[in-house]
């Protein structure tokens, strides 16, 4: 996805698209779980890919000893924009969900 | 009218089974407040209808002529097909059965025509306990009617639009009217009505939508995804598909087989409370109003597809068109978490040849992602403006708070707490054979991957989720950072335990008095019980600034919401126990000024007469008397607060005028002040506080004042020591139950000694006896028992609000014998025990 579509889709309201801002609370609460879910299992399977074993012993120490601010930092240092990864799989799960509703 | 014949018997004298079964079945429905008439039924109708129930119910015999007119009528309204499935689904045949038997055997017994007995018998049909026999008109039955209520709306729609298009109208118009009539027409019930219409209407349309857009995928090939999805939905079990709906979709939230217990609660408890909160803003009423909209034309747009329904324009309905976008929604979710687990899963087998770490699993990643710069993106799901564009780059880590700070939403807690329950229903439901998802371990997991340095928090029995359900007190949100109070001039421990719980737990001064107190007191002792963990030697002692820092970690979340459970859990007699407790402490800080007067001067000063506390330098005396008390108290804060300082705080604070204490001073007695009165709460209350309230109770079964049994109370504990050491030998050791003659023989020694006039001695080689109750008279007050005791040379009394007086053996003689109160001496005496 390049980079244009992406900043396209992070503007995109997903939630007034699908017409889910009056969902009850039980039903935002599950969704914005199942949601949180993916894009973090997605961005994790991106990190996974692109740690080194060195990077990933060394994270690995981090996780046991120190916080997350920590990893934060080593992983932002070590993996190239590794925020816009998380963007990338935000984007993608819109794109995903606008183009299975649309059918 | 152009009923159909029922049976074919509208010629005969006596009705039909057929006839019978269809009108005991509508009458049925309509004695058990079911109302399922449709709305092309005129009003004449209506009225004819109603006046037969209503004769019927009178027990009025009606002829052959107007059952069948009534059937009639009701075949208007129901179609015979319809009124059959009522009997099936209600079994009303088998009741029917049942009832024309034995109108057959009356008949026979009394001489009299099986219709007459039938009308007796129909009077006396317990319609409650007939619902009973057919599951009531409860969910069960419900949701059979549901079935019943679909079929009637389906062929009304089938009869309204042959009439209307016999009417020459276009189709949208007929359904616009169709829609119209079946909303607002004919409802003679419509709450229940409406509730059995909306059930019918979710199903039809859900099942309408489900397999239109299965259709579509197959035709467009679409991805196996959304192909997987729908069939999946389609293939579940009515029953399974109308609670999800309604209950929503915890089927649809990932599977997450493959991903660490640890990443599956960080997943929970960070990602899920970061995005639930910012799904608020989208809650406007103008964004609620374009939805409405837009929902509307949606629904028009569909309304009467192959002679099922659409929705109208009914707010109620219009939900129902939101709730199947969610359930596609889950229901894509669904299926992308379980591809991303299966991708996982494989990703770790290959990391785990290579890598130790992979169990660490998607922790790490949730971890980063709540806590530093991913906010924004994920916000852009709910909140697309203000975020960042990707070529411009975000923000680095912004501390540790799981809402991220640019989102300028404050998180419900109330969808907090749902995320968290979300979250264990739908990992339990998932995961079945595996332990219980606890979600407070999400708080626990998240706290410490907040607070690694601290120790580790566990969430064991905590029950949030069922705290929140019954408790007006919010759940402690997940990933808030505290914000800690320092303590100022004045301040204690208990203080700035409670200014810190004010801030930050939501509705945690709406709790009342001794649910309060439990929480801090919880609190309170974990810093007595370990005060160099949070940088102090003594907890009575903490200097300006403290807590800020010190108090960092302490709240877990899970811990919290444990206490405020127990909190709200507390028994009235708890309550009472600890308001009791309350109340004495209050006593003590507020006991009238005169007798402060006369204590302090006694207590600190000795021959020090109550009038020279007016006096400068005789306050001065006894500043610097309270100071070496408290420099060199050996007993702790029992110890200086007996000596009175309490008393003298108060009386400062009361008149400044008379008594300037020096601020160090007034600090160090407010401390201790402070310090005491969490004193009495801080051990457990079950070994204190609610034994002597118990005791204090059977007291006063026992004829015991409320004064005397009070006293007996801490003469049992011997001060303020009541436990199990010192209740339990009036306790059964093998049943538990109270030695009542044990006690009440007690009390009757405490009586006795109560009017002893020998002075209480100590021990051979001891300086200090036991506390003994004896009648003083006290500055000409009414008698009245305290507990006395030696205390090495000297004295001591002490009253009900625990305070303790020093005198001399002369004094203390001379108040035990005031012969002028000899009479009231005696005639104090406890009355005869019931």
């Amino acid at each position: 996805m390049d980079i244009n579509k992406i900043n396209s889709l992070i503007s995109v309201d997903l939630v007034a698209e699908l017409g889910l801002q009056s969902l009850p609370l039980e039903q935002r609460t599950a969704m914005l779980a199942q949601i949180s879910d993916i894009i973090m299992k997605g961005v994790w399977l991106k990190v996974m890919d692109l740690l080194t074993e060195a990077q990933a012993n060394e994270l690995e120490k981090i996780y046991d000893t120190s916080n997350p601010e920590e990893m934060y930092a080593f992983l932002q240092k070590e993996i190239p924009r590794f925020e816009d990864i998380i963007k990338a799989e935000v984007a993608s799960y819109k794109e995903m969900m606008l183009s299975s509703f649309k059918k | 009218m152009s009923p159909e014949t029922p049976g074919g018997h509208e010629t005969e004298e006596v009705l039909s089974d057929i006839e019978r079964e269809r009108i005991e079945t509508a009458l049925f429905l309509s004695e058990g407040g079911v109302q399922l008439f449709t709305s092309n039924i005129d009003e004449k109708t209506k009225e004819e209808i109603k006046a037969f129930q209503d004769k019927q119910k009178a027990g009025e015999v009606q002829s052959i002529e107007e059952q069948r007119n009534y059937l009639d009528n009701i075949y208007q309204s129901f179609t015979r097909q319809a009124l059959e499935k009522a009997n099936s689904l209600c079994k009303l045949q088998e009741i029917s059965e049942e009832l024309r038997q034995k109108a057959v055997s009356r008949a026979k017994e009394n001489g009299t025509s099986v219709d007459s007995e039938w009308s007796k018998l129909i009077k006396e049909v317990d319609i409650e306990h007939a619902k009973e026999r057919v599951g009531g008109i409860d969910e069960e039955f419900k949701s059979r009617l549901l079935d019943l209520k679909q079929q009637l709306m389906s062929d009304k729609v089938e009869a309204l639009k042959e009439k209307y298009e016999a009417e020459g109208f276009d189709e949208n118009t007929i359904n616009e009217k169709i829609t119209s009539d079946i909303l607002k027409g004919g409802v003679e019930n419509p709450a229940y009505e409406m509730e059995l219409t909306r059930m019918s209407m979710l199903e039809l349309e859900k099942n309408h939508a489900a397999k239109e857009r299965a259709n579509k995928a197959e035709k467009e090939n679409e991805p196996s995804l959304i192909k997987k999805a729908w069939s999946k939905w389609i293939a579940m079990p009515k029953a399974a598909r109308i609670a999800i709906s309604s209950t929503v979709g915890f089927v649809a939230a990932g599977a997450t087989g493959g991903v660490g217990a640890l990443g599956l609660r960080m997943v929970r408890g960070l990602f899920g409370a970061t995005a639930s909160g910012l799904i608020q803003k989208y809650v406007s009423e103008k964004l609620l109003d374009t939805a409405e909209k837009k929902s509307l034309e949606k629904m028009r747009s569909g309304v009467i597809a192959g002679g099922e329904f659409a929705l109208g324009e009914n707010s109620e309905l219009i939900n129902l068109a939101i709730m199947e976008n969610f359930a596609l929604l889950t229901e894509m979710n669904l299926a992308r978490t379980q591809e991303l687990d299966e991708e996982i899963r494989e990703k770790e087998k290959k990391i785990k040849s290579k890598y130790k770490w992979a169990r660490v699993g998607t922790a790490v990643a949730t971890g980063l992602l709540v806590g530093f710069g991913t906010g924004a993106a994920i916000n852009s799901i709910f909140e697309p403006s203000g975020v960042d564009s990707i070529t411009t780059g975000t923000s680095g880590g912004n501390s540790s708070v799981g809402v991220p700070h640019n989102s300028g939403v404050s998180i419900s807690d109330a969808d907090r707490a749902n995320i968290h329950v979300a979250n264990a229903a739908h990992f339990n439901a998932e995961h079945p054979s595996a332990a219980p998802y606890d979600p407070s371990q999400n708080s626990a997991a998240h706290f410490n991957a907040e607070h690694p340095s601290a120790a580790s928090n566990d969430p064991s029995q905590n029950n949030a989720a069922h705290f929140r359900a019954e408790h007006d007190v919010q759940p402690v949100p997940v990933g808030k950072v505290w914000e800690l109070t320092s303590a100022k001039s004045g301040d204690s421990v208990w203080r700035v335990i409670q200014h810190d719980l004010e801030k930050n737990v939501p509705g945690f001064k709406d709790l009342n008095e001794a649910q309060r107190t439990l929480v801090i007191d919880h609190y309170k002792d974990m810093v007595a019980e370990d005060p160099q963990k949070y940088g102090l030697t003594d907890v009575d002692h903490i200097k300006i600034g403290w807590g800020a820092k010190e108090l960092q970690g302490m709240f877990a979340k899970d811990d919290l919401d444990k206490i405020l459970g127990q909190a709200r859990g507390l028994s009235t007699a708890q309550i009472s126990s600890i308001l009791e407790s309350n109340r004495i402490q209050y006593e003590a800080l507020h006991s009238p000024v005169e007798q402060v007067e006369v204590i302090a001067g006694e207590a600190v000063a000795g021959e020090v007469a109550a009038e020279t506390l007016i006096d400068e330098e005789a306050i001065q005396n006894n500043i610097d008397l309270y100071k070496a008390s408290i420099e060199s108290s050996t007993d702790g804060t029992a110890g200086i607060n007996a000596s009175g300082a309490e008393y003298l705080v108060r009386f400062a604070s009361e008149n400044p005028k008379y008594v300037v204490l020096h601020p160090e001073l007034a600090d160090t007695l407010h401390k201790i002040h402070e310090g005491t009165l969490n004193g009495e709460f801080s051990q457990d209350i079950s070994d204190t506080t609610l034994l002597r309230y118990s005791v204090v109770e059977l007291g006063k079964l026992n004829g015991l004042s409320s004064h005397d049994a009070r006293i007996y109370a801490d003469y049992l504990g011997q001060g303020s020591r009541m436990n199990h050491e010192s209740f339990g030998r009036y306790i059964d050791e093998e049943s538990g139950k109270l030695l009542t003659a044990k006690l009440e023989g007690h009390m009757d020694y405490f009586h006795e000694l109560s009017q002893s006039q020998e002075l209480p001695q100590a021990g051979v080689g001891q300086s200090i006896s036991k506390w003994e109750p004896r009648t003083l008279y006290l500055n000409d007050q009414k008698p009245e028992i305290y507990l006395v005791r030696q205390m090495g040379d000297g004295f001591e009394y002490r009253g009900t609000n625990g305070a303790v007086y020093n005198t001399s053996a002369v004094g203390l003689k001379a108040y035990m014998s005031a012969p002028e109160y000899a009479d009231q001496v005696n005639s104090a005496i406890r009355k005869p025990m019931a």
